[in-house]
């Protein structure tokens, strides 16, 4: 699943310390590691590049975990994804990341990602190659992202979609569009 | 924003001319003979949907739409939530239905939220008459009424507002209404167990600038507010019910009191009360809320009259 080969050079020895992490990989059906080492001289920890689908780069740390949460990924319904936690970064000190081969993210699923991930960039791949990059935005408005932690909300017994209007975005805070309850950044990965 | 049609959910959908608005069509409505407004909502059918028990809020919605001479359908308690209940059948259904029936509905739910599902479901307006420990938007028309007719302004008022500041969806929406009155100062007075939660502190204090103080002594906002607004501290709200029997007394006003400390102060209560106002209290001078309680009519006939587009009764 992985291979991290050792580097000759004190530059790549420095590098690989920077991109040191876990990565653990889900095979797909049918699919090889989606891990590997690009070539016998490097110590980086080379994830391989995918075809066609999403990466989210600029996870916080510890994050990417809730974002597979949010892609419904698990035993049951395996996805081909690359996932490295922990890895340095110069803006956000260590970040996680994530390939997904073969899948281009929806609008909504966009929406809950950054939610939880507010610094994450999404680079959609095809061929190969980056088509398009962009930050993750959270909506003005979440519809049916994320369920009401208020017991008693209306939302919670009638089979109804959730509304939060979002108050701010840094950090994040969203008022239930029904029960007006407020809930603030720290809370909310817990309603997605 | 035009009146006819429009739901009435929560405070914060009411700019300061919106509430004014209705403060000047309840005194016409008020002051106006009774056989003006008699005939206003004729033909009109009110459907009052309390799915929980209401003594005030029902009773004045229903005795304000017969005086606009319309007709009610509609129950309180069981008599809703039981065929609901055996039927398994849903709240959206429910208001649906009635919306089909009946020109406008006022709805009273335990869960929060439910007056905005109400609202969004509903072909007639809604009028929201409580939701869960969330909105309460006509109790606070009804105080404001009672302060603008008790000392003619509602701007530059001292108002001490006292008891349980926590669970009480009253003094969340009133505290949200003064704060849109230039000059308006506002003494929170409770235990440190019931403090008004910081988060609508902070956004009244945001979006309106309001002038907030902390204060635990109910001596103090006796001596130096024009209005002391008392609530009770609700026994359905608190899990533990010996914390409930702590906090209960901690807060009351006697008429000793109000002798001993001089006090000129309104005295309102969202009713109904426990013993935060004792009974020697209401020959007082100070004493409104029985008034308070019955200006619930005219600033209901307003709001009736004001969604189902009916004009005023001059």
């Amino acid at each position: 699943m992985k291979r991290v080969k050792r580097a000759k050079t004190k530059r790549t020895k420095a590098k690989a310390a920077r991109t040191r992490g876990v990565v653990a990989a889900r095979a797909g059906a049918g699919g090889k590691s989606a891990a590997g080492a690009s070539g016998a001289e490097s110590k980086e920890m080379v994830v391989t590049k995918i075809r066609d689908g999403t990466v989210i780069d600029h996870i916080p740390f510890g994050r990417s975990l809730k974002i597979l949460k949010i892609l419904g990924v698990s035993e049951k319904n395996p996805a081909k994804i690359a996932l490295m936690i922990g890895v340095e970064s110069r803006h956000l000190g260590k970040k996680d990341l994530l390939k997904i081969e073969g899948v281009e993210l929806d609008d909504r699923t966009l929406g809950k990602i950054a939610v939880v991930a507010p610094t994450a960039t999404i680079n959609i791949i095809k061929d190969y190659k980056v088509a398009r990059k962009t930050k993750a935005t959270i909506p003005e408005e979440l519809s049916s992202v994320m369920r009401c932690l208020n017991p008693v909300c209306i939302t919670n017994r009638e089979h109804i979609g959730t509304r939060f209007i979002v108050e701010a975005k840094n950090p994040l805070r969203v008022r239930c569009h029904y029960c007006e309850r407020v809930f603030e950044e720290d809370v909310i990965p817990e309603a997605l | 924003m035009g009146w006819q049609g429009r739901d009435i959910i929560s405070i914060r959908d009411l700019s300061k001319g919106d509430v004014l608005d209705v403060l000047s069509a309840a005194k016409k409505m008020e002051s106006a003979p009774p056989a003006a407004a008699s005939r206003l909502a004729a033909g009109k059918v009110m459907a009052s949907l309390f799915f929980e028990p209401s003594t005030r809020t029902r009773l004045s919605f229903e005795t304000a739409m017969n005086h606009l001479g319309g007709r009610i359908i509609g129950g309180a308690g069981s008599e809703i939530t039981g065929t609901m209940e055996k039927k398994l059948e849903s709240f959206s259904d429910v208001i649906r239905m009635a919306s089909g029936y009946a020109d406008v509905i006022v709805v009273r739910h335990p869960l929060e939220g439910s007056a905005r599902l109400a609202a969004e479901v509903a072909d007639v307006p809604v009028i929201n008459a409580g939701d869960g420990s969330n909105q309460h938007p006509t109790q606070t028309l009804i105080d404001l009424y009672t302060m603008q007719k008790r000392l003619g302004k509602l701007e530059n008022l001292k108002i001490a507002i006292v008891g349980d500041l926590k669970y009480g969806r009253t003094v969340h929406s009133l505290a949200y209404a003064l704060a849109m009155f230039k000059g308006v100062r506002m003494t929170l007075v409770s235990p440190p167990e019931l403090k008004m939660p910081t988060g609508l502190v902070e956004e009244i204090e945001k979006k309106f600038k309001a002038d907030f103080k902390e204060n635990t002594s109910l001596e103090a906002a006796l001596k130096s507010n024009d209005v002391v607004y008392m609530t009770r501290i609700q026994r359905e709200r608190f899990p533990d019910p010996q914390e409930y029997e702590r906090l209960r007394g901690a807060y009351s006003i006697s008429r000793r009191l109000l002798e001993e400390t001089k006090s000129r102060a309104v005295i309102m209560h969202p009713l109904p009360r426990v013993d935060e106002i004792t009974r020697d209290v209401d020959a007082t001078k100070n004493a409104a809320y029985f008034e308070q309680a019955k200006n619930g009519v005219p600033v209901r006939m307003a709001l009736l009259s004001l969604v189902l587009g009916l004009g005023v009764a001059r």
